[in-house]
């Protein structure tokens, strides 16, 4: 009954931050809208008894890939200054709006996973259910079982990270779009000399 | 009172895909919140990954969501470094001026 009720206030946050992501007419909105759907997700697969998963989507997802959306976001409105940008106040409200919805889920999770704790301890069944899955039991079937895709994990993120910087370098070298980017000539920084940098100036 | 149960979840799940699919192809707008679409559709099928996962009581599910996170990520920073030169040629993140990278015959 409590954790029917969780759900359906979990799953209408999140199919109604979806529906924010795709309607919004402003990217940054959408993108404060998917910051409060993942956060709703986790809190889904914390009810599914996926909780390092959950956790490790908050980090991931809501701590590192949306803030690299924002931050992509923020520097492709290059038509305002930054601090215009983040003091407008029609992003200040909707991000207090998904900061609030965010602290009103985890009151609910903590609310109905305590509640279930609670019985769970009355009636001695922790251990009887199946699907309680520790960390440990995690790590084992995945350093064990699957080594070899955790290396090539690994090696995606690697692969990743080295096309990314590959695209910007030869960016940077065949098209020359503006001269106000800042970039660093290695060549230009070997052949400086001492004369170019320093001068010495007679005092007295 | 009917029980939380696999159908409730999965109706979530496929209405997030429905929606991220729809903003995929009907969205004309950022390219940036095309990216975030693809990100619904894979929170869609991840979910699906836990909910079996608990009910086959089978912790491989877990494994195939943890490597779908990561592949995911690799995609988004590709993605957005793609958008990020876009941007810087065209002066545009729309999806309307990818027709300029066509190749004009």
């Amino acid at each position: 009954m409590l954790s029917m009720c969780a759900f359906i206030i979990f799953s209408t946050i999140l199919l109604l931050a979806a529906l924010g992501v795709v309607f919004s007419r402003q990217a940054v909105h959408a993108a404060l809208n998917l910051v409060l759907a993942f956060f709703t997700a986790a809190c889904l697969w914390v009810m599914l008894g996926a909780e390092f998963l959950g956790l490790v989507l908050v980090l991931v997802y809501v701590g590192a890939v949306m803030v690299l959306f924002l931050f992509v976001l923020m520097m492709l409105d290059f038509a305002r200054p930054v601090e215009q940008v983040l003091n407008t106040p029609d992003y200040r409200g909707r991000a207090a709006f998904i900061v609030s919805c965010l602290i009103l889920e985890i009151g609910i999770l903590l609310y109905v996973k305590g509640q279930a704790f609670a019985m769970s301890v009355g009636t001695a069944a922790i251990s009887s259910t199946a699907t309680q899955w520790s960390v440990q039991q995690l790590a084992l079937r995945l350093f064990n079982d699957y080594a070899y895709t955790f290396e090539v994990a690994g090696a995606i993120l690697l692969f990743a990270m080295v096309a990314v910087i590959g695209l910007i370098k030869h960016f940077d070298r065949y098209e020359k779009v503006d001269e106000t980017t800042k970039r660093q000539n290695i060549a230009d920084q070997v052949r400086v000399k001492k004369a170019d940098r320093l001068v010495l100036v007679k005092s007295s | 009172m009917i029980s939380l149960g696999i159908p409730h979840y999965l109706i979530i799940s496929t209405a997030l895909l429905v929606i991220g699919l729809t903003g995929f192809l009907f969205a004309r707008k950022s390219l940036v919140v095309l990216l975030m679409c693809i990100e619904l559709v894979l929170l869609a099928s991840t979910t699906n990954f836990v909910l079996f996962a608990r009910h086959y009581a089978d912790i491989d599910g877990h494994l195939t969501v943890f490597f779908v996170l990561t592949v995911a990520a690799a995609e988004s920073a590709i993605g957005l470094a793609l958008i990020l030169l876009f941007f810087r040629k065209t002066q545009s993140a729309n999806v309307s001026a990818a027709v300029s990278l066509r190749e004009s015959a």
